[in-house]
């Protein structure tokens, strides 16, 4: 998760966004996205501890995995995974909120002006085996979003609501 | 004559907001600025078609970044600066190739690509990248853009300077009505990338005046 200022990138606190619960509406949206699609979720309790110390390692890229950015890089940390946890997919998530100048309106000259904030958000699913991205989405908010607010649920229904089509599986 | 009327609009709405922007003082500094470098030592600058960026892709697309094409050798020429290839208000038979790629790939960018940018004998290459652009009608027309600019020195391949401009503009009432959702649009695009580049590029022009 980022969250910045949109003109000098300089970054923002993310317990004024409530980052927090921002991560756990996105989590918990995941997890009834990816059941909806059939696939079991394996929780990190049930898994031997070298897996759980490779997953905390590629989580610590999960932005840029779910933005598959320069993949490869990662692909030795992903076959790690893969070699320990079997035929199983990854999902990363990532979110960004940039915030800008707010809308006006001068009554005098007519000028009116939208607002500039904005939330991105990424979401892709991995195979850790052959370092892919097997389906990825994101959506733009043109506003800053909130966690359990109306916009929050839509973005979510927008972001896994299009039917998936694997690209590999 | 709708369009006709549009363009003169534009045309006028453009002076209004360009002229006092080429002048105006904004302190902030570039979000990144390589220690060596100086903007007095740029003068021929090869110009790369802006690149897209957007999410949500709007129905003209191709004339928003032609319009950033544009406003890129416009401002650069009228700044002092020698832009390759010039400043053209002719749209061109068909549409430049425009490069793929990420906005991680330009924040984060690599030798080998950059060298790969523009030709052999350019030293400086700008890119602009058209992050965001969207344009609504209501009672009036409002338009916002978001561009990122980045200047390459193809020679030593590394990044010198990158920054962000934003603009939100639009006209209320039926003079807005009359501009269109289009015209509101591009004009915002327009306005952008006098934003990002104007902060640190008009510095050579106030020097020579």
């Amino acid at each position: 998760m980022d969250f910045e200022l949109l003109k000098s990138e300089a970054p923002l606190d993310p317990k004024k966004f409530d980052g927090t619960a921002l991560a756990e509406e996105m989590a918990s949206a995941a997890e009834h996205f990816l059941r909806s699609q059939g696939l079991v979720i394996v929780a990190e309790d049930g898994l031997p501890r070298e897996s759980v110390e490779s997953i905390q390692m590629v989580q610590r890229e999960a932005g840029r995995l779910a933005r598959g950015f320069r993949i490869e890089e990662l692909r030795p940390a992903l076959a790690k995974l893969a070699d320990r946890l079997g035929a199983r997919l990854l999902l990363a998530q990532y979110l960004r909120v940039r915030v800008g100048s707010k809308g006006y309106w001068e009554p005098l000259s007519g000028a009116i002006g939208p607002g500039q904030s904005e939330t991105l958000l990424v979401a892709s699913l991995i195979d850790p085996a052959a370092g892919q991205v097997v389906w990825s989405n994101k959506l733009l908010v043109r506003k800053v979003l909130r966690p359990r607010s109306p916009d929050m649920e839509r973005s979510m229904a927008s972001l896994f609501g299009p039917p998936v089509e694997l690209l590999t599986h | 004559m709708r369009r006709g009327l549009s363009t003169c609009l534009w045309v006028v709405v453009t002076a209004c907001c360009v002229v006092p922007g080429c002048f105006a003082k904004d302190s902030r500094q570039p979000v990144y600025l390589d220690p060596a470098f100086s903007y007095y030592d740029v003068d021929t600058v090869f110009i790369v078609p802006t690149v897209d960026l957007t999410v949500e892709k709007e129905n003209d697309l191709e004339r928003l970044l032609l319009t950033a094409d544009w406003a890129a050798r416009n401002f650069m020429q009228y700044w002092g600066y020698n832009p390759v290839p010039g400043f053209s208000k002719k749209e061109p038979p068909s549409p430049p190739s425009r490069m793929s790629v990420s906005e991680d790939d330009l924040k984060d960018p690599q030798e080998p690509w950059i060298r790969k940018l523009g030709p052999p004998e350019a030293r400086w290459v700008l890119l602009l990248a058209l992050e965001d652009a969207s344009s609504h009608l209501t009672f009036g027309a409002s338009g916002k853009a978001i561009v990122m600019a980045m200047l390459f020195d193809r020679q030593k391949g590394k990044l010198v300077w990158r920054d962000v401009g934003a603009v939100g503009s639009g006209q209320g009432g039926l003079l807005g009505l009359a501009m269109g959702k289009g015209t509101v649009g591009r004009q915002a695009v327009w306005d952008c990338v006098n934003d990002v580049l104007g902060r640190s590029w008009a510095l050579k022009h106030k020097k020579n005046k």
